[in-house]
C-alpha cells in the first residue's frame, strides 16, 4: 500500500533544494497513477501517455521554483499534465497521416485493437465520441465524468471560470448523447 | 441535461476500460526520478549531502588560517625589511668609502706628481678660477 503524505509536508521539502528531491520523489510516488489515467484518458494509448506522463513530470521538476504553495499539489500537476496530454494531441492532429489506414480505421476501432484496452465496443465508441470534442469541453467531460472532480477544482485547474466550465460540460454531455443516438 | 447524462452513464457507466502492463505503476516513480536532469539531481545530493560537513570544517579551521596568514605576513614583513636593511649598510659601509679613498689618494697624488705641483700651488689655482 502507498504511503500519504500531507500536501503541506511534501510543499515544505519541496520548498527547500536539500530536501527537494527526496520530496519530489515522494510526490511523484503519492500522484503518478493518478496523473496517469488523467493523461491517458486523453492521449488514450499506453506508450504515448507513459511519454507524455514523463515530459509532465520533468516540466514540474524544472519548474518547481515557480510554484509558490498556494494551491494543492495536485492542482498544479494536473493543470501540467493535462496541458502537456492536449499539446500532445494536437501535435498528433497537425502531423499528416500515416497511412490510409490511420485515416480509414476510427478511435475505437483502434481502441479494440489495442492490447491495454479491455473495453466493451460501447466503452470505445465513447472514447471516440469524447475524443471529438474540442479541448475544454473534452477535458471537463472526463474530469467530471470519470474523475467525478467538482467545478470548482476544476476552475482552480484549467484557471476558467465555473460557469464556463458548467456551460462546456452541459454542451459536452448533448453532444455525446448525439453521437449515440445516430447509432441507435 | 441531467437526462442526458443519465444516459450515457446507463448505456456506457463510468468504468476504466484502459490498462497497464503489469507491474507498470511499481516502477514508475524510479523510472521518473532516473530520467531528471543528472546535474540537478547531482547538485541536490551535493547540496545535502556535503554542505554540512564542509561549513562545519570551515568553521572549526577559520581561527587558524587566520593565524597562519598572520604569521606569514609578519614573516615576510621581517624578512624583508632585514634585507633592505643589510642592503643599505652594505652601500654605505662598502662601496662608496672605497671609491672615494681610491679615487682620492690614486687620482691626485699620481696627477699633482705628473704636474709637479704642490699643494700652495693647487690652492693657488683653485682660487684663481673664483
Amino acid at each position: 500500500m502507498k504511503a500519504c503524505y500531507d500536501d503541506e509536508q511534501l510543499k515544505a521539502l519541496i520548498k527547500d533544494p536539500k530536501t527537494r528531491t527526496r520530496g519530489f520523489e515522494m510526490m511523484v510516488g503519492q500522484y503518478s497513477e493518478k496523473l496517469y489515467w488523467q493523461v491517458r484518458r486523453i492521449v488514450l494509448t499506453h506508450e504515448d501517455s507513459n511519454d507524455v506522463l514523463q515530459n509532465a513530470l520533468l516540466k514540474a521538476w524544472t519548474s518547481i521554483d515557480s510554484f509558490h504553495g498556494d494551491s494543492k499539489i495536485i492542482t498544479w500537476l494536473t493543470r501540467i499534465a493535462i496541458n502537456e496530454a492536449l499539446d500532445f494531441i494536437r501535435r498528433q492532429k497537425s502531423r499528416p497521416a500515416v497511412s490510409a489506414d490511420d485515416i480509414d480505421t476510427g478511435i475505437a476501432n483502434q481502441l479494440m485493437a489495442d492490447d491495454y484496452f479491455d473495453g466493451s465496443q460501447a466503452e470505445a465508441q465513447l472514447q471516440e465520441a469524447i475524443a471529438s470534442l474540442p479541448d475544454v469541453q473534452r477535458t471537463v467531460f472526463l474530469l467530471r465524468y470519470y474523475d467525478d472532480m467538482k467545478y470548482s477544482d476544476i476552475s482552480k485547474t484549467l484557471g476558467t471560470s465555473e460557469g464556463a466550465l458548467k456551460a462546456s460540460y452541459h454542451i459536452a454531455v448533448k453532444k455525446i448523447t448525439e453521437f449515440f443516438k445516430r447509432f441507435d | 441535461m441531467f437526462n442526458e447524462e443519465d444516459y450515457i452513464r446507463s448505456k456506457m457507466g463510468n468504468r476504466n476500460p484502459f490498462t497497464v502492463p503489469e507491474g507498470y505503476f511499481e516502477q514508475l516513480t524510479a523510472q521518473v526520478m532516473q530520467k531528471l536532469p543528472a546535474q540537478e539531481m547531482q547538485e541536490q545530493q551535493r547540496l545535502s549531502a556535503q554542505e554540512p560537513k564542509k561549513s562545519a570544517v570551515i568553521r572549526y579551521l577559520r581561527p587558524l588560517l587566520y593565524a597562519a596568514a598572520c604569521i606569514c605576513l609578519a614573516m615576510f614583513g621581517v624578512t624583508v625589511y632585514q634585507n633592505l636593511d643589510q642592503q643599505t649598510a652594505d652601500t654605505l659601509q662598502s662601496n662608496i668609502p672605497q671609491i672615494s679613498m681610491e679615487y682620492n689618494d690614486d687620482f691626485i697624488d699620481e696627477a699633482a706628481d705628473y704636474a709637479m705641483l704642490d699643494n700652495e700651488d693647487i690652492y693657488a689655482s683653485l682660487l684663481a678660477d673664483i
